[in-house]
Protein backbone atom coordinates (compact mmCIF):
# COMPACT_ATOMS: atom_id res chain seq x y z
CA UNK A 1 0.00 0.00 0.00
CA UNK A 2 1.48 3.34 -1.00
CA UNK A 3 0.71 6.63 0.64
CA UNK A 4 1.15 9.24 -2.05
CA UNK A 5 1.40 12.98 -1.86
CA UNK A 6 2.62 15.65 -4.20
CA UNK A 7 3.87 18.82 -2.62
CA UNK A 8 5.13 22.08 -3.93
CA UNK A 9 5.56 25.32 -2.03
CA UNK A 10 2.93 27.99 -2.52
CA UNK A 11 3.61 31.66 -2.99
CA UNK A 12 1.82 32.33 0.28
CA UNK A 13 2.58 29.57 2.74
CA UNK A 14 -0.36 28.39 4.76
CA UNK A 15 -0.21 25.23 6.90
CA UNK A 16 -3.23 23.08 6.07
CA UNK A 17 -4.70 19.66 6.61
CA UNK A 18 -3.62 16.96 4.24
CA UNK A 19 -3.36 13.19 4.14
CA UNK A 20 -0.05 14.13 5.55
CA UNK A 21 -0.98 17.42 7.08
CA UNK A 22 0.62 20.72 7.95
CA UNK A 23 2.68 20.78 4.82
CA UNK A 24 5.03 23.66 4.49
CA UNK A 25 8.42 24.95 5.42
CA UNK A 26 9.49 24.80 9.03
CA UNK A 27 12.71 25.52 10.84
CA UNK A 28 15.34 22.85 10.41
CA UNK A 29 15.59 20.25 13.16
CA UNK A 30 17.64 21.27 16.21
CA UNK A 31 21.25 20.21 16.38
CA UNK A 32 21.56 18.61 19.78
CA UNK A 33 24.80 17.45 21.25
CA UNK A 34 24.65 13.67 21.04
CA UNK A 35 26.64 11.31 23.22
CA UNK A 36 24.59 8.20 22.55
CA UNK A 37 27.38 6.34 20.78
CA UNK A 38 29.79 6.94 23.66
CA UNK A 39 27.20 5.91 26.25
CA UNK A 40 26.47 2.73 24.32
CA UNK A 41 30.15 1.80 24.36
CA UNK A 42 30.37 2.54 28.08
CA UNK A 43 27.31 0.45 28.84
CA UNK A 44 28.51 -2.58 26.91
CA UNK A 45 32.00 -2.46 28.41
CA UNK A 46 30.67 -2.05 31.94
CA UNK A 47 28.26 -4.96 31.47
CA UNK A 48 31.07 -7.22 30.32
CA UNK A 49 33.24 -6.15 33.25
CA UNK A 50 30.43 -6.71 35.77
CA UNK A 51 30.80 -10.46 35.35
CA UNK A 52 34.29 -10.27 36.83
CA UNK A 53 33.30 -8.39 39.99
CA UNK A 54 34.23 -11.02 42.53
CA UNK A 55 32.64 -9.80 45.71
CA UNK A 56 29.14 -8.58 46.38
CA UNK A 57 25.80 -10.24 46.07
CA UNK A 58 24.11 -12.60 48.46
CA UNK A 59 26.25 -15.21 50.09
CA UNK A 60 23.68 -17.84 49.25
CA UNK A 61 22.13 -17.99 45.77
CA UNK A 62 19.53 -20.43 44.43
CA UNK A 63 20.94 -23.42 42.59
CA UNK A 64 20.48 -24.00 38.89
CA UNK A 65 17.65 -26.43 38.30
CA UNK A 66 19.24 -28.92 35.96
CA UNK A 67 15.94 -30.38 34.86
CA UNK A 68 14.31 -27.03 34.01
CA UNK A 69 14.84 -25.25 30.75
CA UNK A 70 14.11 -22.01 28.94
CA UNK A 71 12.43 -21.21 25.66
CA UNK A 72 12.99 -18.00 23.70
CA UNK A 73 10.80 -16.36 21.09
CA UNK A 74 11.80 -13.39 18.94
CA UNK A 75 9.16 -11.54 16.95
CA UNK A 76 10.12 -9.49 13.89
CA UNK A 77 8.26 -7.58 11.21
CA UNK A 78 8.34 -8.30 7.48
CA UNK A 79 11.65 -6.42 7.23
CA UNK A 80 13.25 -8.38 10.04
CA UNK A 81 13.11 -5.57 12.57
CA UNK A 82 12.43 -6.67 16.16
CA UNK A 83 9.00 -5.89 17.56
CA UNK A 84 8.67 -4.59 21.08
CA UNK A 85 5.70 -5.28 23.34
CA UNK A 86 4.17 -8.27 21.53
CA UNK A 87 2.08 -10.37 23.93
CA UNK A 88 2.94 -14.08 23.83
CA UNK A 89 1.35 -16.88 25.84
CA UNK A 90 2.90 -20.27 26.48
CA UNK A 91 0.41 -22.96 27.50
CA UNK A 92 1.40 -26.05 29.42
CA UNK A 93 -2.17 -27.31 29.73
CA UNK A 94 -5.69 -25.86 29.38
CA UNK A 95 -5.32 -24.43 32.89
CA UNK A 96 -1.64 -23.47 33.07
CA UNK A 97 0.03 -20.72 31.08
CA UNK A 98 2.74 -18.07 31.13
CA UNK A 99 2.37 -14.78 29.31
CA UNK A 100 4.47 -11.68 28.86
CA UNK A 101 5.53 -9.15 26.24
CA UNK A 102 8.64 -9.11 24.08
CA UNK A 103 11.42 -6.74 25.11
CA UNK A 104 13.01 -3.95 23.09
CA UNK A 105 14.98 -6.58 21.11
CA UNK A 106 11.73 -8.34 20.20
CA UNK A 107 12.61 -11.29 22.41
CA UNK A 108 10.80 -13.05 25.23
CA UNK A 109 12.33 -15.74 27.41
CA UNK A 110 10.16 -18.25 29.22
CA UNK A 111 11.97 -20.04 32.05
CA UNK A 112 11.44 -22.93 34.44
CA UNK A 113 10.04 -25.33 31.87
CA UNK A 114 10.11 -29.08 32.18
CA UNK A 115 10.88 -30.99 28.98
CA UNK A 116 7.81 -31.60 26.85
CA UNK A 117 5.56 -29.96 24.30
CA UNK A 118 3.85 -26.64 24.93
CA UNK A 119 1.59 -24.42 22.87
CA UNK A 120 2.54 -20.89 21.94
CA UNK A 121 0.19 -18.16 20.76
CA UNK A 122 0.34 -14.43 20.05
CA UNK A 123 -2.79 -13.36 21.86
CA UNK A 124 -3.31 -9.95 20.29
CA UNK A 125 -2.79 -11.05 16.69
CA UNK A 126 -5.21 -12.80 14.40
CA UNK A 127 -4.16 -16.25 13.21
CA UNK A 128 -3.44 -14.88 9.73
CA UNK A 129 -1.16 -12.18 11.08
CA UNK A 130 1.80 -14.24 12.30
CA UNK A 131 3.85 -17.35 11.54
CA UNK A 132 6.80 -19.25 13.02
CA UNK A 133 9.71 -18.89 10.62
CA UNK A 134 11.90 -21.49 12.28
CA UNK A 135 13.79 -22.47 15.42
CA UNK A 136 17.29 -23.29 16.57
CA UNK A 137 18.53 -24.98 19.75
CA UNK A 138 19.58 -22.80 22.65
CA UNK A 139 23.11 -23.22 23.99
CA UNK A 140 23.35 -25.14 27.26
CA UNK A 141 24.09 -21.88 29.05
CA UNK A 142 21.09 -20.11 27.57
CA UNK A 143 18.80 -23.10 28.09
CA UNK A 144 19.60 -23.41 31.82
CA UNK A 145 17.66 -21.50 34.46
CA UNK A 146 17.32 -21.28 38.20
CA UNK A 147 13.69 -20.86 39.10
CA UNK A 148 10.48 -22.65 38.39
CA UNK A 149 7.81 -21.06 36.23
CA UNK A 150 4.88 -19.40 37.98
CA UNK A 151 1.99 -20.89 36.02
CA UNK A 152 -1.34 -19.08 35.96
CA UNK A 153 -4.63 -19.59 34.19
CA UNK A 154 -4.56 -18.81 30.45
CA UNK A 155 -5.78 -15.33 29.57
CA UNK A 156 -9.41 -15.34 28.48
CA UNK A 157 -9.90 -14.83 24.77
CA UNK A 158 -13.14 -13.05 23.96
CA UNK A 159 -15.06 -14.79 21.21
CA UNK A 160 -17.38 -12.12 19.89
CA UNK A 161 -18.97 -11.48 16.55
CA UNK A 162 -17.95 -8.72 14.13
CA UNK A 163 -17.82 -5.24 15.65
CA UNK A 164 -18.39 -1.91 13.98
CA UNK A 165 -16.01 1.00 14.42
CA UNK A 166 -16.54 4.65 13.49
CA UNK A 167 -13.46 6.27 11.93
CA UNK A 168 -12.06 9.36 13.69
CA UNK A 169 -9.83 12.03 12.14
CA UNK A 170 -6.27 10.75 11.88
CA UNK A 171 -7.34 7.11 11.51
CA UNK A 172 -7.18 4.90 8.49
CA UNK A 173 -7.91 1.27 7.88
CA UNK A 174 -4.27 0.19 8.20
CA UNK A 175 -3.91 1.70 11.67
CA UNK A 176 -7.29 0.37 12.73
CA UNK A 177 -6.54 -3.16 11.58
CA UNK A 178 -3.13 -2.99 13.23
CA UNK A 179 -4.59 -1.87 16.55
CA UNK A 180 -7.00 -4.81 16.51
CA UNK A 181 -4.36 -7.35 15.53
CA UNK A 182 -5.84 -7.92 12.11
CA UNK A 183 -4.30 -7.81 8.66
CA UNK A 184 -5.48 -4.70 6.77
CA UNK A 185 -6.51 -6.78 3.76
CA UNK A 186 -8.58 -9.11 5.98
CA UNK A 187 -10.65 -6.12 7.08
CA UNK A 188 -10.85 -4.42 3.68
CA UNK A 189 -11.96 -7.60 1.92
CA UNK A 190 -14.62 -8.48 4.48
CA UNK A 191 -18.01 -8.80 2.75
CA UNK A 192 -19.48 -6.56 5.47
CA UNK A 193 -17.23 -3.74 4.23
CA UNK A 194 -18.18 -4.11 0.56
CA UNK A 195 -20.21 -0.91 0.56
CA UNK A 196 -17.41 1.09 2.19
CA UNK A 197 -14.91 -0.36 -0.28
CA UNK A 198 -17.01 0.71 -3.24
CA UNK A 199 -17.42 4.25 -1.88
CA UNK A 200 -13.80 4.77 -0.78
CA UNK A 201 -11.38 3.45 -3.38
CA UNK A 202 -8.41 3.82 -1.05
CA UNK A 203 -8.62 2.00 2.28
CA UNK A 204 -6.34 4.59 3.86
CA UNK A 205 -8.33 7.63 2.80
CA UNK A 206 -11.50 7.39 4.84
CA UNK A 207 -13.81 10.07 6.13
CA UNK A 208 -14.36 10.65 9.84
CA UNK A 209 -17.72 9.04 10.48
CA UNK A 210 -17.19 6.13 8.08
CA UNK A 211 -18.08 2.81 9.71
CA UNK A 212 -15.70 -0.13 9.39
CA UNK A 213 -16.72 -3.67 10.34
CA UNK A 214 -13.99 -5.55 12.17
CA UNK A 215 -14.06 -9.35 12.12
CA UNK A 216 -13.38 -11.26 15.35
CA UNK A 217 -9.77 -12.16 15.96
CA UNK A 218 -9.00 -15.88 15.68
CA UNK A 219 -6.41 -17.28 18.09
CA UNK A 220 -3.78 -19.69 16.76
CA UNK A 221 -1.63 -21.95 18.95
CA UNK A 222 1.53 -23.66 17.71
CA UNK A 223 3.45 -26.53 19.31
CA UNK A 224 6.87 -25.60 20.72
CA UNK A 225 9.52 -27.21 22.93
CA UNK A 226 11.94 -25.82 25.57
CA UNK A 227 15.65 -25.38 24.89
CA UNK A 228 14.80 -23.78 21.57
CA UNK A 229 14.75 -20.24 20.24
CA UNK A 230 11.85 -19.54 17.88
CA UNK A 231 11.76 -16.78 15.29
CA UNK A 232 8.28 -15.46 14.59
CA UNK A 233 7.23 -13.02 11.92
CA UNK A 234 4.30 -10.66 12.20
CA UNK A 235 2.76 -10.38 8.76
CA UNK A 236 2.13 -6.71 8.05
CA UNK A 237 0.77 -5.15 4.92
CA UNK A 238 3.68 -3.28 3.40
CA UNK A 239 3.24 0.46 3.74
CA UNK A 240 5.24 2.82 1.61
CA UNK A 241 5.27 6.57 1.77
CA UNK A 242 5.78 8.45 -1.47
CA UNK A 243 6.05 12.22 -1.42
CA UNK A 244 6.82 14.07 -4.63
CA UNK A 245 8.47 17.46 -4.32
CA UNK A 246 8.09 19.98 -7.12
CA UNK A 247 9.50 23.46 -7.38
CA UNK A 248 7.37 26.56 -8.09
CA UNK A 249 7.61 25.88 -11.80
CA UNK A 250 6.28 22.35 -11.41
CA UNK A 251 9.68 20.81 -12.06
CA UNK A 252 10.58 17.75 -9.98
CA UNK A 253 13.17 18.36 -7.28
CA UNK A 254 15.16 15.34 -8.38
CA UNK A 255 18.44 14.17 -6.89
CA UNK A 256 18.09 16.25 -3.73
CA UNK A 257 19.38 14.98 -0.42
CA UNK A 258 16.81 14.75 2.34
CA UNK A 259 16.55 13.89 5.97
CA UNK A 260 13.34 12.14 7.00
CA UNK A 261 12.11 11.75 10.58
CA UNK A 262 9.36 9.17 11.09
CA UNK A 263 7.42 9.29 14.33
CA UNK A 264 5.84 6.22 15.84
CA UNK A 265 4.84 4.88 19.23
CA UNK A 266 8.42 3.80 20.02
CA UNK A 267 10.01 7.13 19.19
CA UNK A 268 11.48 8.81 16.13
CA UNK A 269 13.63 7.20 13.48
CA UNK A 270 15.70 9.42 11.19
CA UNK A 271 17.18 8.45 7.84
CA UNK A 272 18.81 10.18 4.89
CA UNK A 273 18.19 9.64 1.22
CA UNK A 274 17.95 11.33 -2.16
CA UNK A 275 14.85 12.12 -4.14
CA UNK A 276 14.68 10.17 -7.36
CA UNK A 277 14.73 11.77 -10.79
CA UNK A 278 11.00 12.48 -10.54
CA UNK A 279 11.37 14.23 -7.19
CA UNK A 280 10.01 11.37 -5.11
CA UNK A 281 10.91 10.50 -1.55
CA UNK A 282 10.12 6.79 -1.15
CA UNK A 283 10.33 5.34 2.35
CA UNK A 284 8.87 2.40 4.25
CA UNK A 285 6.57 3.38 7.08
CA UNK A 286 4.44 1.38 9.44
CA UNK A 287 0.75 1.41 10.25
CA UNK A 288 1.64 3.14 13.50
CA UNK A 289 3.39 6.10 11.88
CA UNK A 290 1.77 9.31 13.13
CA UNK A 291 3.90 12.07 11.65
CA UNK A 292 6.68 12.44 9.12
CA UNK A 293 9.09 15.37 8.74
CA UNK A 294 11.15 15.80 5.59
CA UNK A 295 14.04 18.26 5.42
CA UNK A 296 15.27 19.29 1.98
CA UNK A 297 17.82 21.74 0.77
CA UNK A 298 21.05 22.99 2.24
CA UNK A 299 22.13 25.96 4.27
CA UNK A 300 19.84 28.98 3.89
CA UNK A 301 17.51 27.10 1.56
CA UNK A 302 16.95 24.26 3.98
CA UNK A 303 13.27 23.65 4.74
CA UNK A 304 11.48 21.09 6.85
CA UNK A 305 8.01 19.91 5.87
CA UNK A 306 5.68 18.22 8.32
CA UNK A 307 3.12 15.64 7.29
CA UNK A 308 0.56 14.07 9.63
CA UNK A 309 -0.63 10.58 8.79
CA UNK A 310 -4.21 9.79 7.79
CA UNK A 311 -5.52 13.34 7.83
CA UNK A 312 -6.52 13.60 4.17
CA UNK A 313 -10.23 13.23 3.51
CA UNK A 314 -11.63 11.44 0.45
CA UNK A 315 -11.67 13.43 -2.80
CA UNK A 316 -15.44 13.38 -3.02
CA UNK A 317 -15.55 15.71 0.00
CA UNK A 318 -14.81 19.43 -0.17
CA UNK A 319 -12.26 19.08 2.65
CA UNK A 320 -10.52 16.40 0.58
CA UNK A 321 -10.35 18.78 -2.39
CA UNK A 322 -9.01 21.56 -0.16
CA UNK A 323 -6.33 19.33 1.38
CA UNK A 324 -5.05 18.23 -2.00
CA UNK A 325 -5.11 21.72 -3.52
CA UNK A 326 -3.10 22.99 -0.55
CA UNK A 327 -0.49 20.28 -1.01
CA UNK A 328 -0.27 21.21 -4.69
CA UNK A 329 0.51 24.81 -3.81
CA UNK A 330 -3.00 26.31 -3.86
CA UNK A 331 -3.64 26.99 -0.18
CA UNK A 332 -7.30 26.96 0.84
CA UNK A 333 -7.61 24.74 3.88
CA UNK A 334 -8.54 27.64 6.12
CA UNK A 335 -12.01 27.49 4.56
CA UNK A 336 -12.35 24.20 6.51
CA UNK A 337 -14.81 22.32 4.37
CA UNK A 338 -16.72 25.40 3.15
CA UNK A 339 -16.65 26.71 -0.40
CA UNK A 340 -15.26 30.10 0.63
CA UNK A 341 -13.26 32.76 -1.20
CA UNK A 342 -9.93 31.02 -0.60
CA UNK A 343 -11.19 27.75 -2.05
CA UNK A 344 -12.77 29.42 -5.10
CA UNK A 345 -9.53 31.26 -5.85
CA UNK A 346 -7.51 28.07 -5.38
CA UNK A 347 -9.83 26.16 -7.70
CA UNK A 348 -9.68 28.92 -10.31
CA UNK A 349 -5.88 29.06 -10.17
CA UNK A 350 -5.63 25.29 -10.48
CA UNK A 351 -8.12 25.13 -13.34
CA UNK A 352 -6.30 27.91 -15.18
CA UNK A 353 -2.92 26.19 -14.73
CA UNK A 354 -4.32 22.86 -15.92
CA UNK A 355 -6.17 24.26 -18.92
CA UNK A 356 -9.61 23.47 -17.50
CA UNK A 357 -12.71 25.68 -17.67
CA UNK A 358 -12.22 28.28 -14.95
CA UNK A 359 -15.39 27.82 -12.94
CA UNK A 360 -14.18 27.98 -9.34
CA UNK A 361 -16.29 24.87 -8.71
CA UNK A 362 -15.02 21.43 -7.61
CA UNK A 363 -16.61 19.70 -10.62
CA UNK A 364 -15.88 16.18 -11.80
CA UNK A 365 -13.19 17.09 -14.33
CA UNK A 366 -11.43 19.28 -11.77
CA UNK A 367 -11.48 16.50 -9.17
CA UNK A 368 -10.11 14.04 -11.74
CA UNK A 369 -7.27 16.44 -12.57
CA UNK A 370 -6.55 16.96 -8.87
CA UNK A 371 -6.40 13.21 -8.31
CA UNK A 372 -4.05 12.75 -11.24
CA UNK A 373 -1.74 15.53 -10.07
CA UNK A 374 -1.86 14.59 -6.41
CA UNK A 375 -1.49 10.85 -7.05
CA UNK A 376 -4.24 9.98 -4.56
CA UNK B 1 29.83 -28.02 58.56
CA UNK B 2 27.35 -25.69 60.25
CA UNK B 3 27.17 -21.98 59.41
CA UNK B 4 25.39 -19.80 61.96
CA UNK B 5 23.35 -16.67 61.08
CA UNK B 6 25.75 -14.44 63.00
CA UNK B 7 28.64 -15.77 60.96
CA UNK B 8 26.76 -15.11 57.73
CA UNK B 9 26.01 -11.54 58.88
CA UNK B 10 29.64 -10.87 59.76
CA UNK B 11 30.70 -12.25 56.43
CA UNK B 12 28.14 -10.03 54.70
CA UNK B 13 29.47 -6.86 56.31
CA UNK B 14 33.04 -7.47 55.19
CA UNK B 15 31.91 -8.46 51.74
CA UNK B 16 29.72 -5.36 51.46
CA UNK B 17 32.56 -3.00 52.28
CA UNK B 18 34.83 -4.70 49.81
CA UNK B 19 32.09 -4.78 47.21
CA UNK B 20 31.40 -1.07 47.50
CA UNK B 21 35.11 -0.35 47.02
CA UNK B 22 35.15 -2.57 43.95
CA UNK B 23 32.15 -0.68 42.60
CA UNK B 24 33.88 2.66 43.17
CA UNK B 25 36.78 1.46 41.03
CA UNK B 26 34.36 -0.02 38.47
CA UNK B 27 32.45 3.24 38.08
CA UNK B 28 35.59 5.37 37.86
CA UNK B 29 36.86 3.01 35.17
CA UNK B 30 33.73 2.81 33.04
CA UNK B 31 31.85 6.00 33.87
CA UNK B 32 34.56 8.51 34.80
CA UNK B 33 32.74 11.61 33.58
CA UNK B 34 29.55 10.61 35.33
CA UNK B 35 31.17 10.23 38.76
CA UNK B 36 34.03 12.72 38.64
CA UNK B 37 32.05 15.45 40.40
CA UNK B 38 31.07 13.22 43.31
CA UNK B 39 33.19 13.07 46.42
CA UNK B 40 34.23 9.63 47.62
CA UNK B 41 31.69 9.67 50.44
CA UNK B 42 28.88 10.91 48.20
CA UNK B 43 29.60 8.22 45.64
CA UNK B 44 29.64 5.50 48.31
CA UNK B 45 26.35 6.82 49.67
CA UNK B 46 24.76 6.69 46.21
CA UNK B 47 26.12 3.18 45.76
CA UNK B 48 24.74 1.94 49.07
CA UNK B 49 21.32 3.40 48.30
CA UNK B 50 21.44 1.92 44.83
CA UNK B 51 22.40 -1.49 46.15
CA UNK B 52 19.49 -1.39 48.60
CA UNK B 53 17.06 -0.72 45.77
CA UNK B 54 18.68 -3.34 43.55
CA UNK B 55 18.22 -5.96 46.25
CA UNK B 56 14.64 -4.82 46.72
CA UNK B 57 14.05 -5.85 43.12
CA UNK B 58 15.48 -9.29 43.83
CA UNK B 59 18.83 -8.63 42.11
CA UNK B 60 20.82 -10.90 44.38
CA UNK B 61 24.11 -11.49 42.56
CA UNK B 62 27.07 -9.14 42.56
CA UNK B 63 27.01 -9.06 38.78
CA UNK B 64 23.38 -7.90 38.62
CA UNK B 65 23.93 -5.32 41.33
CA UNK B 66 26.97 -4.01 39.47
CA UNK B 67 24.98 -3.68 36.28
CA UNK B 68 22.23 -1.88 38.20
CA UNK B 69 24.55 0.78 39.60
CA UNK B 70 26.14 1.12 36.18
CA UNK B 71 22.76 2.08 34.76
CA UNK B 72 22.29 4.46 37.67
CA UNK B 73 25.61 6.18 36.96
CA UNK B 74 24.74 6.56 33.27
CA UNK B 75 21.05 7.43 33.41
CA UNK B 76 20.67 9.02 36.82
CA UNK B 77 21.04 7.72 40.33
CA UNK B 78 17.25 7.46 40.66
CA UNK B 79 16.75 6.10 37.11
CA UNK B 80 14.49 3.30 38.33
CA UNK B 81 12.20 5.83 39.99
CA UNK B 82 12.40 8.58 37.37
CA UNK B 83 11.09 6.22 34.67
CA UNK B 84 8.22 4.09 36.07
CA UNK B 85 8.66 1.35 33.46
CA UNK B 86 12.06 0.50 34.96
CA UNK B 87 10.73 -0.29 38.43
CA UNK B 88 7.86 -2.22 36.88
CA UNK B 89 10.18 -4.29 34.70
CA UNK B 90 12.59 -5.00 37.56
CA UNK B 91 9.68 -6.11 39.76
CA UNK B 92 8.08 -8.40 37.18
CA UNK B 93 8.32 -11.84 38.74
CA UNK B 94 7.29 -13.43 35.43
CA UNK B 95 11.04 -13.38 34.80
CA UNK B 96 14.08 -14.39 36.78
CA UNK B 97 16.11 -11.44 38.12
CA UNK B 98 18.79 -11.84 35.47
CA UNK B 99 16.24 -11.71 32.69
CA UNK B 100 14.59 -8.65 34.25
CA UNK B 101 17.92 -6.83 34.19
CA UNK B 102 18.52 -7.99 30.60
CA UNK B 103 15.18 -6.55 29.51
CA UNK B 104 15.82 -3.20 31.16
CA UNK B 105 19.34 -2.95 29.75
CA UNK B 106 18.11 -3.93 26.31
CA UNK B 107 15.58 -1.11 26.29
CA UNK B 108 18.18 1.45 27.31
CA UNK B 109 20.59 0.08 24.71
CA UNK B 110 17.98 0.25 21.98
CA UNK B 111 17.21 3.80 22.94
CA UNK B 112 20.88 4.74 22.69
CA UNK B 113 21.26 2.86 19.39
CA UNK B 114 18.33 4.73 17.87
CA UNK B 115 19.63 8.02 19.15
CA UNK B 116 23.11 7.31 17.76
CA UNK B 117 21.68 6.29 14.38
CA UNK B 118 19.58 9.43 14.24
CA UNK B 119 22.58 11.58 15.10
CA UNK B 120 24.60 9.93 12.32
CA UNK B 121 21.78 10.56 9.86
CA UNK B 122 21.68 14.24 10.81
CA UNK B 123 25.45 14.52 10.47
CA UNK B 124 25.38 12.79 7.08
CA UNK B 125 22.75 15.28 5.97
CA UNK B 126 24.91 18.16 7.13
CA UNK B 127 23.18 19.14 10.34
CA UNK B 128 25.96 19.55 12.87
CA UNK B 129 25.71 17.58 16.10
Amino acid sequence: MAHDIVFKPSAVFDPERAYFSKCGPREPPPSPQDSSEAKLTQLKAAKAAAASISSGGDVILPCMKAALQALEATVVDTEGKPLDGILIELRKSPTEALSARTDAAGTLRFQGLAPGTYQLGLLELDQDRWEILGSEPLSAERAACRGEAAWTAPRPVAQTGPTSYVIQQGECLSTLAHLHGLHADTVWDLPDNRDLKSRRKNKNILLPGDTVILPPRQLALRDVEPSNAYRIRRKDASEQLRIRFLDRKDRPRGGESYLIAIDGPNGTEERTGKTDADGFVRESVSATTTEVRVTLGQDLERETFIFRAAHLDPLDTLSGVQGRLTNLGYPCDKDEGKLGALTRRALQDFQRDEGLPVTGEPDASTRAAIEEKHLA
Amino acid sequence: MRIRDAQVEALRGVRETHFVEELVVHLHTHFPDEVKDLSGDSLRQELREGLTRARGYGLASGELQTRFVGLAALFGWAFDQDEPWVAKALSDTTFEPGERMNRVETRFQRRLETSARNAKARMAFGIEV
